[in-house]
């Protein structure tokens, strides 16, 4: 199943999950676009320890929650990737939390909930939108959801229904897409040890409970997602589309 | 190999898909265990087939094993079907329906549940994965 020479786009690939997808793409031969908004020195580094590997990666500023973002991006990536169709595969990981501020159902005020939309539904759209063109044929579209999709989560709701709102896209992307042998799956991370969720983590005895309520015994790390989403991306799983896989160690089972 | 030193144990593996995932498994590396209940003699060509191609697989009579994973098939082209395959305008009927375009054969199932088997999923557990082509999305 390999996926050396293919072209990805990874989106809010500097940290977290991004960056342990970018890696694993990377370690596989993948010419790999990092995307990231803000941190620009983990991206380069990022980019510069994959080439230093042998690998060929590079970063990308660009602001996805925006359609000039996005056309910034895809700008930057064709150049580098060169004519259209251009692109095997997409990775739609670029998200917020805001876990610093009030998101619960009772207190998020109107500029958190816009923010939300826009970075983890919007973006996503756009970007899925702008990549249609430029998929190959037998390409993968693999979304970054969460299992706040799944289950209610009265002091997170606006996060919650954005992660639902990824599983829809999901399944109209892998309608729209599927004569043309491309999948769109939905990798439905559980908790995973990122800075993305600080907040959370800050409170006394929570990695121990989280820990504690996951069957698998332990809180989720970066590779572990990024493994869910490699599985996802070779020749075996062209039979598998619009599907929400929870990698999650059993979590909310 | 990938599953080098691991040992699968595949009930209903006499033919169709459960065949074609013994065969997948085989080719990882697995030592494949068929199970046959309740017919032994029929058990025979898979296994000999798995260890013709360099692989390593015996049959046994069990009842079940059990599984973290469900893989749901959509429309697979196999014997399971045949009642419907056999149907005129069945099978271009589910070409139809089916987002991908074509019937599915076992050699998708089972390239899906190679897939679930990987260490690459080992965070993947208690989900139900179609492979269906997109069947009833």
């Amino acid at each position: 199943m390999s996926i050396a020479g293919k072209n990805a786009i990874v989106t809010g690939g500097s940290r977290g999950i991004g960056a342990a997808i970018v890696r694993r793409l990377g370690e596989g031969g993948v010419h790999v676009a990092i995307n990231y908004v803000g941190n620009r020195s983990a991206a380069e580094t990022l980019a510069c320890e994959i080439t230093a590997a042998g690998g060929n990666a590079f970063a990308v500023q660009a602001d996805v929650s925006t359609l000039a973002g996005i056309d910034a991006l895809f700008a930057a990536c064709d150049e580098a990737f060169g004519g259209l169709p251009n692109l095997d595969i997409l990775i739609n990981n670029a998200g917020v939390g805001r876990g610093d501020r009030d998101g619960s159902l009772a207190g998020a005020d109107e500029a958190l909930f816009d923010e939300l939309l826009a970075v983890n539904v919007k973006g996503p759209h756009f970007v899925t939108q702008k990549a249609l063109s430029r998929l190959r044929d037998g390409g993968r579209i693999v979304n970054i959801g969460s299992m706040s999709g799944k289950v209610g989560q009265p002091f997170a709701a606006s996060y919650a229904m954005t992660k639902r709102a990824i599983q829809s896209l999901t399944f109209s992307t892998a309608l729209a897409v599927a004569k043309r042998r491309i999948t769109c799956n939905c990798i439905a991370p559980g908790a995973v040890a990122t800075d993305f969720i600080a907040g959370l983590r800050a409170k006394p005895g929570w990695d121990e409970a989280t820990a504690k309520h996951t069957p698998m015994g332990r809180l989720g790390e970066p590779d572990d997602i990024a493994g869910a989403v490699m599985m996802l991306l070779g020749d075996d799983a062209r039979w598998v589309t619009g599907q929400v896989i929870e990698a999650s160690g059993g979590l909310a089972l | 190999m990938e599953l080098s030193g691991k040992t699968a144990l595949v009930t209903g593996a006499l033919r169709g898909t459960g065949a074609a995932i013994g065969r997948r498994l085989a080719k990882a590396g697995a030592h494949v265990v068929i199970n046959h209940a309740p017919d032994r003699d029929a058990a025979g060509p898979v296994v000999a087939e798995i260890a013709g191609t360099g692989g390593r697989a015996f049959a046994v009579q069990a009842d079940v094993g059990t599984t973290a994973g469900t893989v749901a098939p959509g429309a697979v082209d196999t014997a399971f079907d045949s009642a419907l395959i056999e149907r005129p305008g069945w099978i271009e009927s589910i070409e139809k329906l089916t987002p991908m375009g074509r019937v599915g054969v076992p050699e998708d199932i089972a390239d899906a549940v190679m897939m679930l088997a990987r260490e690459d999923a080992h965070w993947v557990t208690g989900q139900i994965v179609e492979a269906s082509g997109g069947l009833f999305l």
